[in-house]
């Protein structure tokens, strides 16, 4: 082989390593935003955590009570995702109450 | 999917105010479609019932149009949300009662659906049933007689006569103390729920409530109205003096 052709080769070789580089580099970037998206802020687990103790610790085991997703354990994420739905539109409203009073 | 509901009420024929309360309310996000069926039943041995069910009807109309977006995605925080609502209107009757030396409170039972998926929470002796083929109840009443009967003390022939029939053992706002009973499921499509107060099924069998709310003819807002109307008439002709109250939801996917 000439010099030009092994330059050529070393060439090649370069621009696939340096190209492989960003590629992995992005792919770990868009995994790690999306990790931190999914993570639940330290104080929902402290609340969810409370609310759970909550029940836990009221009486009467003759009442079923179903813990955290059961039955939609395929479905669930693991941890709960906290992301407002701004296209939320209620369409339907039927209210029956008789008497103006409220408690404040 | 499609999500048809209706609900109707009457007075009754011997009371001088209608103590139940019903809520119901759809909503959409996007392609998500979502859901909330409420009936209350405020104490009618007890006064100012009718404020106690409304108090709660309008919490939890309020938590569905303002606090459920941001909790939609997730059954987790949704139960959270219900449970403190149901917790904090709970204090906020039993204050009530207190300041105005009243005892006041009421049941509720009520269906969060979101998309395919459900949860019901439930106190007191309002009911949940499900109608397809056959008629099959979600929820267990918070009574006397409903704990005699599973503890084996009673049958459910003697409970349908006891005098104490009525008596609950929790509802909100009127001891101060109130543990709803949380359960998940799946909806059925094509089947139709029915949300209601005693005083509905009180004097109708379960067969008569089947047989008339069935989806094999009942599958449109305005079938869902002639017929609960039609079954509150038969109600008060049969001599019930409670207020009665009922509420269908159905979907279609």
């Amino acid at each position: 082989m000439t010099r030009e052709e092994w330059l050529v080769i070393a060439a090649a070789a370069a621009a696939f390593v340096i190209i492989n580089i960003i590629m992995w580099t992005v792919i770990a970037i868009k995994e790690k935003r999306e990790k931190r998206h999914k993570a639940v802020p330290p104080d929902i687990s402290k609340a969810l955590l409370k609310a759970s103790e909550e029940l836990e610790s009221l009486g009467d085991p003759s009442v079923e009570r179903v813990a955290m997703g059961i039955g939609f354990e395929d479905t669930m994420p693991s941890a709960p995702v906290i992301r407002r739905r701004d296209d939320f539109t209620v369409t339907t409203t039927i209210i029956m109450v008789y008497t103006s009073e409220t408690i404040d | 999917m499609d999500f048809i509901v209706s609900a109707d009420s009457d007075i009754g024929i011997s009371k001088e105010i209608n103590q139940d309360s019903i809520c119901i309310k759809t909503a959409v996000a996007d392609a998500d479609k979502a859901a909330l069926v409420l009936i209350c039943d405020g104490m009618g041995g007890l006064s100012k019932g009718e404020i106690a069910a409304a108090a709660v009807v309008r919490e939890l109309s309020d938590w569905f149009d303002n606090r459920f977006a941001d909790v939609f995605d997730s059954w987790e925080l949704i139960k959270r949300d219900i449970l403190e609502t149901l917790q904090k209107i709970n204090s906020k009757i039993a204050a009530y009662g207190q300041k105005n030396r009243v005892q006041l409170g009421t049941t509720a039972t009520g269906m969060i659906v979101v998309n395919s998926k459900y949860m019901i929470f439930h106190v007191g002796d309002t009911r949940v049933y499900k109608i397809n083929s056959e008629i099959s109840r979600l929820t267990e009443d918070h009574t006397f007689v409903s704990r005699e009967i599973s503890e084996g003390r009673m049958t459910s022939e003697q409970a349908d006569s006891d005098p104490r029939r009525n008596a609950l053992t929790q509802c909100i706002g009127a001891n101060g103390e109130m543990t709803p009973d949380i359960s998940f499921g799946s909806i059925e499509s094509g089947a139709n729920y029915l949300f209601c107060s005693d005083g509905f099924r009180h004097v109708l069998t379960e067969e008569e409530i089947r047989e008339n709310l069935s989806p094999r003819h009942v599958t449109t807002r305005t079938a869902m109205k002639i017929k609960m109307r039609s079954l509150i008439e038969t109600v008060k002709e049969r001599g019930e003096k409670d207020n009665i109250s009922a509420a269908m939801f159905r979907a279609e996917f």
